[in-house]
């Protein structure tokens, strides 16, 4: 690299974040709103209504083949079990996820600054494998929409029931959202349900639009990474 | 008026709205319909008739039949009685000129005699050559409203669609379907509970009963007695409501049930998918007209279709009434229209013996002629109705002949009897609303002892209560309703044990008091059957949506339509706007008439979706058209790029110059973002056999870091697609195919590979890198300013891959030339797109960079000869054919299409696609213009461009092996012309690739 300069990454809803007022700020080496108004104010709304926050930045580790349960055991002393199954694992206080996609495919996610789980660290385990490690991270956007009135919003663009008895938390399911083959992760933050979406990263305009047109309604607020630390704790 | 209002709870008197009908200015109150409003002001004409335009008022006022459809604010065919008034809405009558009060066209009334059942299948066929003057002039004379695009003030509706899920899910918010809905959430169960009304509690609401429901002190939900129907149906929703488990959809109508436990539902201007393990029908039931002469006249009413005027809107229907029924539900009618103030001049009672029911005796005893053994033969009047006509019936239930009058003619005579009125409420029965139920696949049949049908079977997740199963009387109603209900949860795996024992134990008591209940029943079901008054006029209407009348379907029958699903296409009863709510049951009964046949025999026709009417742009929903952007979309808009679509794909077209774009990279360097190019990654040990097997070309031999250009053909041998392959390292290999073409081919890999079963992972990166093309002179010089890496032409080949850092960032660097100059087709992670385009930007700003669209690409390309998959080719084209012979090696052992191309090649080509030049160098044929010799069709165009490079206008075509050869002359209609071409030998700019592989 002759020219001086430090490369950043950036979501595809980097453009809506602006537009919104939110303030954005690097982290990670990422662009990444971090309020939009005041972190309590958001918090607030989401609590109460429904908030939807990009995640992009989030790592996405996608494992196939059909020893791939077994080098999750070997990193996270388990697996998922079923389709659908999400695999919660704490790292130096750090939780990754697993999620079993299909028989064979799996999804890590991890936080983009998590320094243990990497491409690299689960290459290093493949021990000759026919195990496909690829990072994913900057194929799938990332949303989250959180709050008691998520499910109303989703009523709207997804045929899948989001009701707490069929759709647990920890849970995930591939469907359609307004149209886009997405993949949606409920992890719940404390009591308030949390649902969140990954899909090819293209279409994070508009699925982003299509969420808050279906929110309208319900108050849908957008949310930053400040705010998704209040809400975790 | 005041008095009436306490009557009903629903309307408003207090706030008052106004609107307009046919421009003019009226008012109602805050929860009338606009129906109600209309008729307190005084309106009884709201339509007129879809053939003979003759005047149509209120009958129903439950949405059942098209009487009173109007166009509500640019929305045709609303009917008036169940559209809530909204203020300011501006309301018009439909099919009617100048107005529904004096329509000109309803001298159509007077030409019945020439307007037979089916003459449409049978004139207006000659000349042929009058057809559009025929089509014109019907389109104008017979319809259901007109759709106006953008009426006056129009504001888009925002159209919606739901998903919903529920455990259980009742239909209908009577007594039945309400304590259905408690029954099973009392269980757990979670229920959605859907009501057409705008409130629960169905009949319950307007019908009043003679006698207190006994049923309260053993429903654990309602707490203390109700006092009569309407407390009833107040307590059953107060227990719907405070349950946590029920989820009310009012104003909702499921239209069908289809496979999979779907139920259609609409909610005004919302579609509702909903998704139920169980289903309870308790739709209630629908009162049924009687066909007689002028049936349709204004101020003819359903029974409870006046009850439903009076108890929930506070309208006093009228002054003068004259009731006709065959059981007792007409005396409860009565009853209603003395409570209100209306005069009721005469009951005629078809049975002859008087009913020994409370509301019989209450009319009795308030002075209130009856008649016995009598009923309607003709309501009189012009535009509405000034006298009921009556008649004595015979023990047969024909009318008994007056003795100065033949049989069958319709004028008073010795057992008529004229009786002035201006309202007649006809009351002479109903028939279960088991549509759902029919959808479902529930068995029906015919029950002689109520002349009715009812349900013999259910299938499996569906159940059935209410009036819907032809159940009578309130407490047999609530008790049934409690049953499915509980029945309905039963059936939910997930209950546990204890849940599903105290649930039987409730369903074996409902079952044992609903058995009880059953006998003796509240109302008694002695009854006449009467569906048609025997008569000669031409004006007694069984449909009232298609103006069909008795004597339509006779002559219909007489024709050799007699099977009911014949007669009802040929007549087309039942097929209008209210789907045979209003005529079915009538049709059956007169085709069982005139063919001897039993109801039974005659059978029915079938139930289908939608029951209830459902607008277009409701089952479209909300706009989701999904629309991707590659990561340096903002970019381009702020460099003042012409977007465009491909596919879902938004596309940088041109950035104002598309010529100067072209020169660009010719002299100087252009960037264009080729992000939307599908990106496939192949791992696995079996990579390169099964590349062997999808492509045409040879990849055995292509080394580490070495790129190839590869065609995908179907089994047919025809192009399916192309692209690059690199081969990046042991077992892994990246693949580039069209913008457009990336669905299929990775379905198409992901295809072959399960039937070929090798040790391959195909994944589709198309998002996880954006990717642009560097080109031109100075392209190397630009990207020299970004990496270390050695871009010469020795350490960096055409044709090579590196994978190095471009400006801090991991990058594939491939060294290819779509556009026909030296250039690199950098790919890298997506979320980097708007720094490398910021950096590739800076550095070339000293060359000159330019961003170059779609547009100069096409025209690079083409000066370069290179094709388009898609453009250039369609579904018969094959690499052989298309100059790409090169690419297909017949000498591997197998590859998909090889075999075809085989057989092709020994064939012989049946055409080939050439380059060409116009000869006037100004004329650019379109895309698909014809190729022709002597004035025939040889050929066709795929692309042609005006070439700013070469000052020509250049093309592409497909034209027969013999007339290929460079230099033959062409001709190419442009624009209707005929203009000389050449066949150029090979591509139009740098045909030796020199300035490629610089």
């Amino acid at each position: 690299m002759k020219e001086n300069s430090v490369p950043f990454r950036v979501s595809a809803l980097d453009r809506k974040a602006e537009h919104l007022g939110g303030q954005i700020e690097q982290r990670g080496g990422w662009r990444v709103a971090a309020v939009y108004s005041n972190p309590e104010t958001e918090a607030a709304a989401v609590r109460e209504g429904v908030g939807v926050a990009d995640i992009s930045p989030m790592r996405k580790l996608a494992l196939k083949g059909k020893a791939a349960s077994a080098l999750l055991q070997e990193t996270f002393g388990e697996a998922p079990e079923k389709v659908g199954d999400v695999l919660a694992v704490e790292f130096d206080d750090t939780e990754v996820l697993a999620v079993k996609l299909v028989s064979d495919e799996f999804l890590i996610l991890a936080s983009p600054g998590m320094q243990q789980i990497t491409l690299e660290y689960l290459k290093e385990r493949q021990d000759g494998r026919f195990i496909t490690i690829l990072d994913r991270t900057a194929g799938l956007a990332g949303l989250v929409v959180a709050g008691p009135k998520s499910n109303l919003v989703f009523r709207k663009c997804c045929a899948l029931s989001f009701h707490s008895e069929d759709f647990p938390s920890l849970y995930a399911a591939q469907s359609s959202v307004a149209k886009v083959r997405t993949i949606i992760l409920r992890h719940d933050r404390g009591e308030i349900p949390a649902f969140e979406l990954f899909f090819d990263r293209a279409y994070a305009e508009y699925i982003w639009d299509a969420l808050m047109d279906a929110g309208k309604e319900f108050g849908i607020q957008p949310f930053g990474w400040q705010t998704s630390q209040l809400l975790k704790k | 008026m005041k008095q009436l209002n306490e009557l009903t709870g629903v309307v408003d008197t207090t706030e008052r709205l106004t609107f307009t009908f046919n421009r003019k200015k009226y008012s109602g109150f805050k929860g009338d319909t606009i129906a109600s409003a209309l008729y307190r002001e005084g309106v009884r004409v709201f339509s007129r008739s879809f053939k003979y335009h003759r005047p149509r008022g209120l009958m129903c006022l439950s949405g059942s039949c098209p009487n009173c459809m109007v166009n509500v604010d640019g929305t045709p065919n609303l009917r008036a009685c169940v559209t809530p008034l909204e203020p300011g809405a501006q309301v018009t009558s439909q099919n009617a000129w100048p107005s529904p009060q004096t329509d000109l066209m309803g001298f159509f009334d007077h030409l019945g005699s020439f307007l037979p059942v089916g003459f449409y299948y049978k004139t207006f066929m000659r000349p042929k050559t009058m057809w559009p003057v025929y089509e014109m002039i019907l389109r104008n004379v017979a319809g259901l409203g007109k759709l106006d695009p953008r009426p006056e003030g129009y504001q888009e509706i925002e159209y919606e669609k739901q998903y919903r899920h529920a455990e259980v899910t009742v239909v209908g918010g009577g007594p039945a379907g309400m304590s259905a809905a408690l029954a099973a959430a009392g269980l757990g169960a979670r229920v959605v509970l859907i009501d057409e009304n705008l409130a629960l509690g169905g009949h319950l609401r307007y019908h009043k009963g003679d006698r207190r429901p006994s049923i309260s002190p053993i429903i654990p939900f309602v707490n203390g007695e109700a006092s009569d129907f309407t407390g009833l149906a107040r307590k059953l929703s107060q227990a719907v409501y405070a349950s946590e488990n029920i989820e009310v959809l009012l104003g909702a109508s499921a239209f069908g049930w289809y496979e999979g436990n779907l139920l259609g539902v609409v909610q005004v201007d919302r579609l509702i998918k909903l998704r139920t393990d169980q289903l309870v029908v308790a739709t209630g039931q629908m009162e049924q007209p009687l066909v007689f002469e002028n049936n349709d006249l204004p101020g003819v009413f359903l029974g409870s279709g006046l009850q439903r005027l009076a108890h929930l809107y506070g309208v006093k229907p009228g002054e003068r009434a004259v009731v006709v029924t065959n059981n007792d539900y007409g005396w409860h009618v009565a009853v209603d229209l003395l409570a209100i103030g209306v005069e009721v001049s005469m009951v005629a009672e078809a049975r002859r013996q008087m009913p020994d029911c409370p509301a019989a005796a209450h009319v009795r005893a308030s002075g209130v002629p009856v008649l016995a053994g009598y009923t309607i033969l003709k309501a009189q009047g012009k535009s509405s109705v000034e006298a009921a006509l009556l008649i004595e019936l015979g023990e047969d239930g024909a009318p008994i002949p007056g003795e100065d009058t033949p049989t069958g003619e319709d004028t008073p005579g010795g057992s008529e009897v004229a009786v002035a009125c201006n309202l007649i409420a006809v009351s002479m029965g109903f028939v279960p609303n088991n549509a759902l139920l029919c959808q479902s696949g529930a068995q029906i049949a015919h029950d002689p002892s109520l002349d009715n049908f009812r349900v013999s079977s259910f299938p499996p997740a569906v159940l059935g209560a209410g009036h819907a199963v032809a159940t009578d009387g309130v407490d047999s109603l609530v008790l049934e309703g409690r049953a499915a209900g509980l029945q309905a949860a039963l059936r939910l795996e997930r209950l546990d044990e204890g849940i599903k024992r105290q649930g039987s134990s409730q369903l074996i008591d409902s079952q044992r008091r609903l058995d009880r209940a059953r006998s003796p029943k509240e109302h008694q079901l002695a009854f006449r059957t009467l569906a048609s008054v025997p008569g000669k006029s031409r004006k007694k209407f069984v449909c009232y949506c298609e103006d069909a009348t008795e004597k339509d379907l006779r002559d219909a029958i007489a024709e050799g339509f007699d099977d009911i699903e014949t007669l009802k296409r040929y007549s087309t009863v039942s097929m209008g706007p209210c789907q045979g709510k209003m005529c079915s049951l009538n049709t059956i009964r007169v085709c069982a008439h005139e063919t001897g046949r039993s109801i039974a025999e005659t059978g029915r026709t079938t139930s289908r979706p939608p029951f209830v009417p459902v607008k277009l742009g409701v089952l479209a929903g909300r706009k989701l058209e999904p629309t991707r952007h590659t990561p340096m979309h903002h970019q381009h808009l702020a460099l003042g790029a012409k977007m465009m679509d491909a596919g879902q794909w938004k596309r940088p077209e041109h950035y104002g110059d598309p010529h100067a774009e072209v020169l660009a990279v010719h002299e100087k360097v252009g960037v264009i973002d080729v992000s939307t190019l599908g990106k496939i990654e192949v791992f696995g040990p079996d990579s390169l056999p099964f590349l062997e097997r999808i492509y045409t070309n040879r990849f055995a031999n292509l080394k580490i870091g070495r790129i190839r250009y590869g065609v995908m053909c179907t089994e047919e041998g025809v192009i399916f697609d192309d692209g690059v392959v690199a081969r990046l390292g042991e077992g892994h290999y990246y693949l580039t195919t069209t913008t457009s073409g990336i669905g299929g081919v990775y379905e198409w890999l992901t295809w072959w590979l399960a039937t070929w079963r090798l040790q391959v992972h195909v994944e589709n990166v198309t998002a996880d890198y954006a990717a642009v093309n560097l080109a031109g002179v100075c392209a190397r010089e630009t990207l020299a300013k970004l990496t270390d890496l050695d871009l010469s032409s020795e350490a960096f080949p055409y044709l090579h891959l590196r994978q190095t850092d471009v400006a801090g960032v991991p990058t594939r660097l491939m060294r290819i030339g779509f556009v026909g100059e030296m250039g690199y087709e950098m790919h890298f992670p997506a979320p980097y797109g708007p720094y490398i385009w910021q950096a590739l930007m800076q550095a070339g700003a000293e060359f000159g960079i330019r961003p170059f669209g779609v547009e100069a690409q096409r025209v690079l390309r083409l000066e370069k000869g290179h094709i388009i998959v898609g453009q250039d080719t369609d579904a018969l084209s094959d690499p052989l054919g298309a100059g790409l012979d090169w690419t297909v090696k017949l000498d591997k052992p197998d590859f998909i299409g090889k075999a075809m191309l085989a057989s092709r090649k020994k064939r012989g080509l049946r055409e080939m696609l050439i380059r060409f030049e116009m000869i006037n160098p100004g004329s650019v044929p379109g895309e698909g213009e014809q190729i022709v010799e002597n004035g025939r069709f040889i050929g066709r165009v795929t692309s042609a461009r005006q070439s700013p490079t070469l000052e020509k206008s250049i093309g592409m075509g497909w034209i027969p092996p013999e007339k290929a050869a460079p230099g033959t002359r062409l001709q190419v209609r442009v624009n209707g012309r005929q203009e000389d071409a050449v066949v150029v030998a090979a591509a139009f700019y740098d045909p030796d690739g020199k300035r490629l592989r610089a």
